[in-house]
This record gives structure tokens, C-alpha cells and sequence, in this order.
């Protein structure tokens, strides 16, 4: 499992955790079964609190990516695959919803935003 | 696995007040300039002051009715304390052994081994790091199920610094239900280590908040003198006048973020907070 | 009590040089001294060694951390005493082989009459002057204790002074009193006058300690 976790970013720590993670287990590096490191291993690998680690997990579980069984650890979850569109419908989501964010910032208009996706569109498909 | 109750300690020119709580398995950083209270506060959770009123409980006893016995599992590492500097590291594994029950020997050397810790050699002619990695690889060597280290990392390298923490983060890795209390006044040493900190202030806790929502919902806004005055302050904990209009601290990065794109955010640090909070 | 019992064994062992010097010191004063004065000599010496261990203790704030272990003050003080009494002993032991050995070369008998009851007598005198300096060394630190046990001698000397002065104006006959008493008795029974002497220096130890470990507990560090 590789995580790579960005101090600088704007986007909680946590977040790109599970981001991630799932990323791991819809792409299928992490297979059905396969345990998770345990919250402090994970937690000292990435130099992160344990905290954070948890709070991950948590949040993965209540999304049914993995389950934590109670003593033994964290393991992962079939990837359903509705689940797993959802999840990359929402990592897409929250990209345009950056670059929205950005253009806004840079002093654009709605319209101009919408054209520029709409040019993008056409040139990309 | 440690409460302060409303702990205060009178000095002739200081007053600790503290209450705070340490859950079992949690690492705690306690942070706060030179002077704050940090090690008194330490101090008095090991015994070693006696509090003028409140209560501390470490693992479940009153300290003052802590046994000898019941300090075999705490370890402890202080800023400027430690064995005789004319003792050698050999002697501080014979008197450990002859002083805890599960001292672990042969943990102890291999980590000597890997951190380059000379044995043989009198600790007073050691560097400053070096000292440090004794001070705290002593705390750690017998398993204890609580570690107090008050300042750890103070005065160190950063190769010296991360070689502790590096030695901390394997230890609780390898301790599943250890808890830890660290004080630090260099607090990005603990951003990466401890699950919630506490900011102390002239002998008060002015702030407590687990380290992640630090770092995911504390923020810095740099905000120009127009946008200021229009601009909801409700969630703008702290201010200060800057050059260019306002620097604000806030616990809600979110709600500026997407109220106002055109203010400037900053992720939050624990040096903000101290900064912000503490600063004149 | 063990652990700290190594600590200390470690740190007069770290001193070789010194006590090696002690050694031949005491070696050749054992050649130019009849008697038993090179035992007390020997076992003063390493009582003194012992109780530098209290100021390699002390020192660069040492105190924090050392009672941070497990330990209390209670075992901390008992551990003192013991060990400051278990150097004398060993300097007592070395004091006597010494002795032996030295008159032994220089052909010179030991008088022995006397000797074993001056042993036990000094040995009891030191440790009771050991157990009161402990206590003035842990309560005010190395620095200020020179100052009182400095105070300390200025009093036993003005003491002395006083006995020298009554007997130098009053012939022992003349005594009176406790003085007249204590004369008495070592005429008419020594062996009570030594056992109550013993009974008093083993009283004044002990009052000592218990004065020390009510200190400590309520020293702050």
C-alpha cells in the first residue's frame, strides 16, 4: 500500500488518507481480506497522528471499504462497484469543485468558468 | 491514564493552574513557550512537586499515594535531568537492570548500536544529541505503559530531533496501548506525533484540540483592510494588525474558504496557534 | 535499593585514581603509625568517598530524574546509609589488613588489647558523624552543608575546648556530675559504660535517619 500524504495541501490529512486508500482498493492493489497496518504502524510510517490514522479508518468503515474487527485489525471489504463509481464520481466532484474555487479566486465569472469547461470538453473527447 | 484536576502550584512570581486528561493509549503533546508551566506541570504528575491544591491521577492512584512500585511503569525522559554525567552507558544498563523489573537489555543495546551510542564513555563528554538518545532510550527500555518526556527533543539538530521521534514512533508502534505525555516548545515536532495538544500560557491551558483538526480546520487568513470590515469574524479566534490589513486565526478554514475565495488561507500550525494565542 | 547501590558502587569505581592513591597513602602511613589508627584513618577515608556520591547525585540537577524512577525517598535515604556504612566497613576490613600486614613486615607486634573495642568504638563514632552529615548534605546541598558542618567543627572544637579548660583547672577527683559519673563507670564496669555509649551513638544514628527520610519527603525537586 503506498500513501503519499501532502502537509501543504488544503485537503485535511485524513482525507487523503482515505482518498487513497480507496483509490488502493478500487484500483485492486488491495485485495478482499487484506488487513490494513495498524493504526500506529500507519500513523508512525506516515509520520501522522494516530489520531488522524483512526479517524480514517472510521470513516472508511462507515463507507464499507473495510471492516475493523475489534483485537485483530482492519481488513478490506469487497469493492462494490456502485461504491466504487460513487467514490470516483466524488473524487471528480471534488477536483472541478478546486478548480472552480480557483477561478473564482482568479476573478472569473460563472459564464467564463462554464466555457472554459465546455472548450475542455470539446477538445479533450 | 493521567487526570489534572484543577492542579495549582504558587510560586513566588508564577501560579500553575491546570486541569487536563490523558486517555489511555493517547499521545499528548503539551506545548508552550520557555517558562510557560510545561515542567511543572510534569513535575507534579511524577510527584516531584507537591501541588498547593487539585488532584492528579496517574494510572489510577493519587500522586501522593504513589508507590515506588507503581513508577516501574512509567518512563521517563526530563529536559535537564538525567543520570550522572560521570557515568557510562554500561553503568546505566547495570543500575536499569538492578531497577526495573522488565528492563530489556538487549533492546536497549541494539538501540545504542543503531544510534551509534558509545558505551564505554563518561555521558558528560557526550554531544547534546547523544545525551538526549540516552535520556529517552533509558525511559523507553522497559516496556513502560506510560512515557513522560518533557522536552525530549529541546536544544537537538534536526537529524538528532527526528532520530527521536523516529525512536517514540517505533515504540508506540511496537506498544499498541502506551499512552504518552510529550512537552515540546519546538511544536512541529509534535504535530506529526501527538493525537491532541495542549497550549499552555503563563501557567494556564489556553487551548486544547486534537493535533488533526489543527492542521485540517485551523487556519491562517490574510485578509486586506475592505474585505476585513465586511467580512463575518464569528469564527476569527484570534487578530492582528499587518501592513497589509489583518492576519486572523480562525477554526473554521472551510467556512472562509468558501464564503470568501478571495481571501488568502494559510494551513494551520501549532507555531500559529502559539504565535496568535500568546503573542503581544 | 539494589539499582541504586550499583549507581553509587559505579561511581566511586569511576574515582579508581583517587582510591588507588588513598590505598598507597594509607599503605605507608600503615608503616609510620602504630595501632589501630590506619583502621580509622582507612575506613574515614572511604566513608568520605561514600558520601560524595550524594553530591555526584546533586549535581547538574540530577535529583528530577533520579526520583523519577522507581523509588522513593524512603529507599533513597536507607540506600545512603547503607552504603555509606558498607564503605566504612570495607575500610574498616581493608584498615585491619593493612594493619596486620604492616606489622606484620615491619616485625612489629599488634597490640591487641584495646584494639577491637577502638575499632568498634570508632567505627560507631564516624558513622554517627556520617549519618548527621548525610542529613546536612541532602537538606542544604554540597554547597551550603561545607558551610554548616564547618560550623559544625567550630562547635566540637569549642566543645573540646571547654573539657580541656574544666580538666586543666580541675584534677579528676574533683569532677562532679554527669563528668563525675561517666568517670565512675568506666572505672568500676567499662563493659556497661561501651554499651551504653554504643546504645547512645546507635539511638543518635537512627533519630538521624528518620530526621533525613522526613526531610527528603518533603523536599521538592
Amino acid at each position: 500500500m503506498r500513501i503519499i500524504i501532502n502537509n501543504n495541501s488544503m485537503v485535511p490529512i485524513y482525507e487523503q488518507v482515505i482518498s487513497q486508500i480507496k483509490n488502493e482498493i478500487i484500483a485492486g492493489n488491495l485485495p478482499e481480506g487484506q488487513i490494513l497496518p495498524s493504526v500506529r504502524a500507519l500513523a508512525a510510517e506516515l509520520k501522522i497522528s494516530a489520531l488522524t490514522v483512526k479517524k480514517a479508518y472510521d470513516m472508511l468503515e462507515a463507507e464499507g471499504f473495510v471492516t475493523t474487527v475489534h483485537g485483530k485489525g482492519t481488513f478490506v471489504n469487497a469493492a462494490d462497484l456502485q461504491l466504487a463509481y460513487e467514490a470516483r464520481r466524488k473524487a471528480v466532484e471534488d477536483d472541478l469543485a478546486n478548480a472552480i474555487q480557483q477561478g473564482i479566486s482568479a476573478g472569473l465569472s460563472k459564464d467564463e468558468i462554464r466555457e472554459i469547461i465546455g472548450i475542455l470538453m470539446e477538445e479533450l473527447l | 491514564m493521567i487526570t489534572i484536576e484543577n492542579l495549582v502550584k504558587r510560586y513566588r512570581d508564577f501560579e500553575l493552574n491546570v486541569s487536563l486528561e490523558i486517555p489511555d493509549g493517547q499521545v499528548c503533546g503539551l506545548v508552550g513557550k520557555n517558562g510557560a508551566g510545561k515542567s511543572t506541570t510534569i513535575k507534579s504528575i511524577l510527584g516531584l512537586i507537591k501541588p498547593d491544591s487539585g488532584k492528579v491521577v496517574v494510572m489510577g492512584k493519587n500522586t501522593a499515594d504513589m508507590k515506588a512500585s507503581d513508577k516501574q511503569n512509567i518512563g521517563v525522559a526530563l529536559a535537564e535531568s538525567g543520570f550522572s554525567g560521570y557515568l557510562t552507558v554500561n553503568d546505566v544498563i547495570a543500575i536499569l537492570k538492578n531497577m526495573y523489573d522488565d528492563f530489556d537489555e538487549e533492546y536497549f543495546r541494539h538501540l545504542c548500536i543503531r544510534f551509534d551510542v558509545p558505551l564505554g564513555k563518561v555521558i558528560r563528554e557526550f554531544s547534546t544529541g547523544m545525551k538526549a538518545k540516552v535520556r529517552v532510550l533509558s525511559a523507553i527500555s522497559h516496556r513502560a505503559k506510560l512515557l513522560i518526556m518533557d522536552e525530549p527533543t529541546s536544544g537537538l539538530d534536526v537529524e538528532a530531533r527526528n532520530d527521536i521521534l523516529d525512536i517514540l514512533r517505533e515504540y508506540l508502534k511496537e506498544n499498541e496501548d502506551c499512552s504518552i505525555l510529550i512537552s515540546s516548545h519546538i511544536s512541529s515536532d509534535l504535530e506529526n506525533l501527538c493525537d491532541d495538544i495542549y497550549l499552555i500560557h503563563e501557567g494556564k491551558i489556553i487551548l486544547h484540540e486534537d493535533t488533526d483538526r489543527i492542521l485540517s480546520s485551523y487556519a491562517i487568513l490574510k485578509v486586506d483592510e475592505e474585505t476585513y470590515g465586511k467580512m463575518d469574524r464569528s469564527y476569527v479566534l484570534k487578530e492582528k494588525k499587518e501592513n497589509y490589513g489583518y492576519r486572523c486565526l480562525t477554526d473554521q478554514k472551510q467556512f472562509y474558504m468558501e464564503n470568501y475565495p478571495e481571501i488568502v488561507v494559510e494551513n494551520g500550525s501549532i507555531d500559529d496557534l502559539i504565535l496568535m494565542l500568546t503573542g503581544r | 535499593m539494589k539499582g541504586l547501590l550499583v549507581k553509587d558502587m559505579r561511581l566511586t569505581l569511576q574515582r579508581k585514581q583517587t582510591l588507588l592513591i588513598f590505598l598507597v597513602v594509607s599503605v605507608a602511613l600503615g608503616f609510620s603509625f602504630d595501632g589501630s589508627f590506619i583502621v580509622t584513618y582507612v575506613s574515614m577515608l572511604m566513608m568520605i568517598t561514600a558520601m560524595g556520591t550524594i553530591s555526584y547525585d546533586e549535581f547538574d540537577n540530577g535529583y528530577p530524574f533520579l526520583f523519577s524512577l522507581p523509588i522513593d525517598c524512603k529507599t533513597y535515604v536507607t540506600e545512603k546509609y547503607a552504603f555509606c556504612f558498607g564503605m566504612e566497613l570495607a575500610g574498616t576490613v581493608v584498615g585491619l589488613i593493612i594493619m596486620f600486614i604492616t606489622s606484620f613486615l615491619t616485625g612489629k607486634p599488634v597490640e591487641m588489647d584495646g584494639m577491637i573495642s577502638g575499632v568498634i568504638g570508632s567505627f560507631l563514632g564516624m558513622s554517627m558523624v556520617c549519618a548527621v552529615l548525610v542529613y546536612f548534605q541532602l537538606k542544604f546541598g554540597i554547597e551550603k552543608s561545607r558551610m554548616v558542618i564547618f560550623g559544625g567543627y567550630g562547635v566540637i572544637a569549642v566543645i573540646l575546648l571547654m573539657f580541656k579548660n574544666y580538666f586543666n583547672s580541675h584534677s579528676i577527683s574533683e569532677a562532679t556530675g554527669l563528668v563525675r559519673a561517666v568517670i565512675d563507670l568506666a572505672v568500676r564496669n567499662p563493659a556497661l559504660l561501651l554499651v551504653i555509649i554504643t546504645a547512645v551513638l546507635l539511638a543518635i544514628i537512627y533519630v538521624m535517619y528518620v530526621l533525613t527520610v522526613r526531610m527528603m519527603e518533603k523536599k521538592e525537586f
